[in-house]
């Protein structure tokens, strides 16, 4: 798979679900005659032509619509990653959005949903903490080009640090709020996970491969 | 009180509680002075809660929803979790994190069964098959 057959896929993944996307996609393409692997943003106008019978049979038809105009936007999209994202994390409302964009993120940069929600609860897990224990802070989502693709994300506070830090981390420590819980979680989740803490504040960067 | 509430819908002698895209915390803490209320003023047997619309379950989701369920069991009433999606158990597995305690089921059929309420008769395949195809769809959302 390619990156613009991604590309398609990920806009086809929004209207149906991911095995049926894959298929819908993979039947077209083949159906015109171009090979997996090969797709290229002159044969777009062809595949969307194509695409159109899986497009009526899985996707609602106030829907449809939508879904070919999105179709059709891939043609002026360069296949370029998403920038870096900032977001204050100070309120509840904070970390649902941080949590919606890093999954948004994720998809866009080709993620399984698996990786996705990984990503997603990561991005969660961090941010309640912030709320919770810091006051505010922020995060940052820093996509990574690569093979694999990873999400970098990062997120700083500046409230008192966490004083049981290794015995969170040793899985030792239980604290009736969770918070034990959901930082050793997070370094589960992660292929790369670091946390710099002290009574100024705390960092907790990790890698999320997709 | 003015509500953002999540629904407690009264199945006969049980109380089914769908959980709905990203639950805040005055919601939780809503939901379980709700529950526990009519748990109280009903003599309640089964508590389900389907999580089958929920897209994520961090720790803290999960810690407030055994506390919830822990609670219930105190008051006499039966909890039964059901309706995670793939992903989000595969995380939870992935993250360590158990739900203490909490009996699960995989779909709303299966924790109304567990509870000793019985659908159409194992006849009646091609009702059953329907149903099951439109949680599939609706599944990965």
């Amino acid at each position: 798979m390619n990156d613009l057959e991604r590309a398609v896929g990920l806009v086809l993944r929004k209207y149906m679900s991911e095995i049926s996307a894959h298929s819908v996609r993979q039947r077209a393409q083949r159906s015109i005659g171009i090979a997996e692997g090969s797709l290229d943003h002159t044969s777009l106008p062809k595949l969307r032509a194509a695409l159109g019978t899986g497009i009526r049979l899985f996707v609602d038809s106030a829907l449809q619509a939508q879904a070919f105009a999105d179709l059709e936007a891939l043609d002026s999209e360069a296949a370029t990653l998403p920038g870096d994202d900032t977001l204050k994390i100070t309120t509840e409302g904070d970390v649902s959005r941080a949590r919606l964009r890093a999954r948004e993120i994720a998809l866009a940069l080709g993620a399984s949903a698996l990786a996705a929600q990984r990503a997603a609860t990561v991005v969660s897990e961090l941010c309640r903490n912030i709320v919770a224990y810091a006051g505010s802070g922020q995060l940052e989502l820093i996509p990574v080009d690569g093979s694999p693709r990873e999400l970098g994300i990062r997120a700083i506070d500046e409230g008192p640090g966490i004083a049981q830090l290794d015995a969170i981390l040793a899985g030792q420590y239980r604290s009736r709020t969770g918070l034990g819980k959901g930082l050793l979680g997070v370094k589960r989740l992660t292929s790369r996970f670091d946390v710099t803490t002290g009574p100024r504040g705390t960092r907790v960067e990790c890698w999320i491969a997709l | 009180m003015t509500t953002t509430g999540i629904p407690v819908i009264e199945l006969w002698n049980h109380l089914l509680v769908p959980l709905q895209g990203d639950i805040t915390d005055s919601q939780m803490d809503e939901l379980s002075i709700t529950v526990l209320d009519r748990i109280r003023d009903r003599g309640t047997d089964g508590l389900v809660l389907d999580a089958s619309g929920v897209w994520l379950l961090d720790s803290h989701l999960c810690n407030e929803l055994s506390r919830l369920a822990t609670a219930a069991r105190l008051m006499g009433a039966r909890p039964v979790l059901c309706g995670l999606s793939p992903t989000v158990v595969l995380t939870l597995q992935a993250m360590g994190i158990e739900l203490d305690g909490v009996e699960t089921a995989l779909g709303l059929e299966a924790a109304l069964e567990l509870l000793g309420l019985r659908g159409p008769s194992e006849n009646d395949d091609d009702l059953a098959t329907d149903v099951d195809a439109g949680r599939d769809e609706g599944g990965e959302k």
